[in-house]
C-alpha cells in the first residue's frame, strides 16, 4: 500500500487505448435489446444448469461426508466443501435459483466458522444445509422460493443461531 | 448514446469451473463477441496470453495452482508478461471489503460479484471502455490508477480512504459482504 514516499515516486503511464477503436469498428452495438436477448439466452441454459447442479449436489454430498469422517487433513476437507458450496452460491442466482445462492452463502459462512473437525452439532447443521439444497432442486424452488423457501432459510438460521449460543466460535 | 460493439474484442475467461466458463462465454457471444478463449487456472491463462492477444480478461479468484490474485500480479509485474496493461475484471463470490481492496491492490480494473447476469457483466466491460485508466508505477504497486475520479493527483485522498477501509475492517466489519453497487462505490471512492 502506498505511503507518502511511495506516492511521491509515482510514475504515470498512458497505455495504448485499443479498445475504443475496436468497439467503434465492429458491427451491432450492445443496446437494451441485445442485453435482453443475452438474459434470455441465460434463461435458456436453465435446463443445463439443473444438470450441473445435480453434479454439484453429488460433489457436495461426497465432500461433506469426507469432512465428517475425521480425515487426516481436516482443513483441506473443509476447504473442499467450501469450494463446492462457493461455486453453487456463485451460480444459482444467475439461473433463477437465488435460494441456492442464499443457502450456499450461509453454508460457506458456517464452514468458515468451524475450526478443526466438526462437532456433532456442527455436522448436523452442515447436513441440514445439504438437505436444504436437495429440497430446493427437488421442488424446483426458483427465485426466493416463496414462503416455503423462506421457511427453509429461517429454519437454517435458527439451527445456526442455536449452534452459536452453544459455541461462541460459530458465528455464521 | 454511443453503442459499443464487442465483435472485435478478444476475451480471455479464466475460471476453474467449466460451468461458470460456459455461462460467461454464452453471455459474451450473445453480446456479439466472436473471439473468446478459455483457461482453467492462472498458469494456463498466462500461457494462453502468449499467443492470444486478449483485450479484456475475466478472471475468477479461487483457482489452483495459481489463483486469480497471483495471476493478476503475474500479468502486471511478471518479467515475461505479454501484456501488463490488459484490463482485468475479477469475478468472484468474495465481496468482503478487505477482499475488494486486496484485488484492487493487485491491479484489477473492475470487480464483478457473482452471481452474474448479462447486464452486470456488460456494465463492467462498458466501465473499462468508458474510462481508460492511466497506469501507475510506484515502489510497491503497478497497475491501473486506483483513484478513478478525474481530479488532480492528491495522494492523501487514497491514503485516507484506505485508512477508513482498514478502520472498518478493524471494527470487525471486514467479513460483511458488499453488494455490486457498494463495491463500485468503494472502488470509486478510493
Amino acid at each position: 500500500m502506498g505511503d507518502s514516499s511511495d506516492d511521491q515516486d509515482a510514475t504515470f503511464i498512458k497505455p495504448p487505448d485499443t479498445l475504443t477503436t475496436k468497439v467503434r469498428m465492429g458491427s451491432g452495438g450492445v443496446d437494451m435489446a441485445t442485453l435482453e436477448k443475452a438474459e434470455a439466452m441465460i434463461a435458456n441454459l436453465q435446463g443445463d444448469y439443473l444438470e450441473w447442479a445435480a453434479e454439484d449436489l453429488a460433489n457436495l454430498d461426497q465432500a461433506l461426508a469426507h469432512y465428517m469422517s475425521n480425515p487426516e487433513d481436516v482443513a483441506a476437507a473443509n476447504a473442499e466443501v467450501f469450494r463446492v458450496a462457493h461455486d453453487m452460491k456463485g451460480q444459482g442466482g444467475s439461473f433463477g435459483y437465488g435460494l441456492v445462492t442464499e443457502v450456499g452463502d450461509r453454508l460457506c459462512r458456517l464452514l468458515d466458522s468451524i475450526k478443526g473437525p466438526p462437532t456433532e452439532a456442527q455436522a448436523k447443521a452442515l447436513t441440514l444445509h445439504l438437505e436444504a439444497m436437495r429440497i430446493i432442486f427437488a421442488q424446483r424452488m426458483e427465485g426466493d422460493g416463496g414462503s416455503a423457501g423462506q421457511a427453509l432459510v429461517a429454519g437454517l438460521e435458527q439451527v445456526v443461531r442455536k449452534l452459536s449460543s452453544r459455541d461462541p466460535e460459530t458465528r455464521a | 448514446m454511443q453503442l459499443y460493439s464487442l465483435e472485435r474484442l478478444n476475451f480471455l475467461i479464466v475460471d476453474d469451473n467449466k460451468h461458470m466458463r460456459a455461462l460467461v462465454k454464452t453471455i459474451l457471444h450473445a453480446l456479439g463477441s466472436k473471439q473468446v478463449q478459455e483457461a482453467a487456472d492462472g498458469a494456463d491463462a498466462f500461457k494462453e496470453l502468449r499467443h492470444f492477444p486478449a483485450d479484456i480478461i475475466i478472471c475468477d479468484w479461487n483457482m489452483s495452482p495459481l489463483d486469480g490474485l497471483d495471476f493478476v500480479r503475474l500479468v502486471r509485474t511478471g518479467k515475461d508478461s505479454p501484456n501488463p496493461f490488459v484490463p482485468i475484471i475479477m469475478l468472484t463470490g468474495h465481496t468482503e471489503m478487505h477482499r475488494v481492496v486486496e484485488a484492487r491492490d493487485a491491479g484489477v480494473h473492475e470487480f464483478l460479484a457473482k452471481p452474474i447476469s448479462a447486464k452486470s457483466l456488460y456494465s463492467r466491460v462498458k466501465a473499462i471502455i468508458d474510462r481508460p485508466r492511466p497506469f501507475v508505477r510506484t515502489k510497491t504497486y503497478f497497475g491501473p490508477d486506483r483513484r478513478r475520479r478525474k481530479i488532480e493527483w492528491k495522494g492523501v485522498e487514497r491514503r485516507k480512504a484506505n485508512q477508513e477501509a482498514k478502520a472498518k475492517a478493524a471494527e470487525g466489519s471486514e467479513d460483511a459482504s458488499l453488494s455490486q453497487s457498494e463495491v463500485e462505490a468503494l472502488l470509486r471512492g478510493m
